[in-house]
């Protein structure tokens, strides 16, 4: 029997720049994101977070947190000179005032921007100074010339994934079920980066006030599995 | 209604003198009382009781280097349930500290009725070696008769830079009917949202580390004490020259005297002084 053949796209046409987004997009990059639960841990700890209230925990982190998020990505892909780049996770910053989560932000974007400079090479990422990871991200993603809504829907995605990874080890919540909420959380994804990219700081709001109070106690649960 | 009040504050010989620039009702300023220090005490009146839909009401005060102001409001900021066509009622308050400034911002809580939605945006800009202590409320609703979350839409922002450079954009939104409150990750068990800032511009990584310390301290105090036993406090050094608090309580009974422990042992620390809360009836 003879095998079907195969129609292939031409090499142009799937840019070698798309498998590099997946690879560092990839939950397993090694930067140390999976040590981060961001909050999650105080919130299932102290607050009953349940496997049952993932999908409405994960809908108002995209809408609120996750399109704050993806804003500052986008607006990182347009980055040009070393004072924009300093001011802009400056800004980041103050949007996170949970000390626990903004230092780990900035630990997950300079291992990353550390990480993919020496994969990249690439002057463009030859910045100094603190660095989130959403900013980072978009960063490496205009190097690469990737679309940045493309970018800033892959740095959600794997933020995501990593969330739900440290519900896994948090919860009584199986592969298949992990793997289906993620699957649901596609559209919300789509839609928190389509509002990020017309954005403006006044449009950023924090829908999740006990995550942000989670995160400040987390350093004082009695027993914890992340470091933040 | 459109509406503003431009206060100044001037230090001079000691003694900190205030000034109404502007003052369109329904805001109304009576007088200032000369605190101990030497600061001023002035209290804010809005003479409608509240804020109506379509209201945009601004407050801007500035003070002049090296003066001292402590601000109250004579009540709890009610917004009014609004018409169905009304626009989104706003309250921006912006605070301009000059440099080795002090200013203590306590106003009472804001009280949402059904209905209602409003923006509040409050701003602080801090010169160098500027003190800011400030604290929030946002209530639940008019919860004697029971009304929980009816309202519809809260934006509260607050930001605070320092020397021009952001230290802080929280915002929080909260639209019950879209987003309901009791999920864990918005209000869970609890109904009232509490603030409680300390900024002093200058402040070394050390010191705020210590800040946090002492106010994480007076919180477990009271959580272990079981004064607390339903509220979650929260609290964490800024990227720079300040520490918030953040509570979150099922009741408002404990609330005004937790922010004044907060308040005093913040002072006590920054600023080696006595937190003496403003002359009216609590």
């Amino acid at each position: 029997m003879q095998p079907a053949r195969l129609h292939i796209a031409p090499q142009a046409s799937i840019p070698v720049a798309w498998l590099q987004l997946l690879h560092l997009a990839d939950s397993a990059l090694p930067i140390g994101a999976l040590a981060h639960s961001f909050g999650v841990e105080t919130l299932v700890a102290e607050n009953g977070l349940s496997e049952g209230g993932l999908p409405t925990f994960f809908a108002e982190w995209l809408s609120g947190a996750g399109c704050m998020e993806a804003s500052f990505c986008l607006r990182a892909s347009a980055i040009g000179n070393q004072q924009d780049w300093h001011s802009l996770n400056i800004e980041l910053s103050s949007f996170k005032p949970a000390r626990e989560s903004r230092e780990a932000s900035l630990r997950l974007g300079k291992r990353f921007l550390g990480l993919a400079t020496g994969l990249i090479q690439r002057p463009s990422l030859e910045y100094r100074g603190d660095v989130h990871l959403a900013t980072a991200f978009g960063l490496v993603g205009a190097a690469l010339d990737i679309e940045p809504g493309m970018v800033a829907a892959a740095y959600l995605h794997q933020s995501i994934f990593g969330a739900i990874s440290a519900c896994q080890r948090l919860l009584p919540l199986g592969q298949s079920s992990a793997m289906h909420l993620l699957w649901t959380l596609k559209p919300g994804i789509i839609q928190a980066v389509e509002a990020a990219a017309t954005a403006t700081n006044d449009d950023l709001w924090n829908l999740q006030p006990m995550l942000e109070i989670a995160s400040m106690r987390h350093p004082h649960l009695t027993t914890r599995l992340f470091i933040s | 209604m459109d509406a503003g009040l431009d206060l100044q504050f001037l230090r001079q010989y000691g003694v900190t003198s205030f000034r109404s620039v502007r003052q369109e009702p329904p805001w109304k300023v009576v007088r200032a009382f000369t605190l101990e220090s030497g600061g001023s005490l002035v209290h804010l009146n809005n003479v409608s009781g509240g804020v109506f839909g379509g209201d945009n009401l601004k407050l801007s005060v500035r003070l002049a280097p090296e003066a001292e102001a402590q601000l109250t409001t004579t009540g709890a900021t009610r917004v009014y349930r609004p018409r169905p066509q009304t626009a989104e009622a706003t309250l921006f308050c912006n605070f301009e500290l000059g440099r080795d400034s002090f200013l203590e911002y306590l106003p009472d809580p804001l009280i949402p009725f059904r209905n209602a939605r409003i923006y509040q945006r409050t701003a602080f800009s801090l010169a160098e070696g500027a003190t800011l202590f400030s604290w929030d409320t946002i209530a639940p609703g008019r919860a004697a008769a029971g009304e929980f979350f009816q309202y519809e839409r809260l934006k509260l922002a607050s930001e605070i830079k320092v020397a021009g450079k952001p230290i802080l954009n929280d915002r929080i939104l909260l639209e019950p009917q879209r987003w309901p409150p009791y999920t864990s990750a918005i209000f869970g068990t609890s109904r009232y949202l509490v603030t409680f800032l300390a900024v002093r511009a200058g402040s070394t990584a050390a010191e705020l580390r210590e800040l946090e310390e002492s106010l994480e301290a007076v919180a477990h105090g009271a959580e272990s004490d079981n004064q607390e036993r339903n509220a979650f406090w929260g609290i964490t050094v800024l990227p720079g020259h300040g520490v918030l608090v953040r509570g979150m309580t099922d009741s408002s009974l404990g609330i005004h005297a937790m922010l004044c422990k907060f308040w005093s042992t913040a002072k006590q620390l920054l600023c080696n002084r006595e937190a003496i809360a403003p002359r009216k009836i609590y």
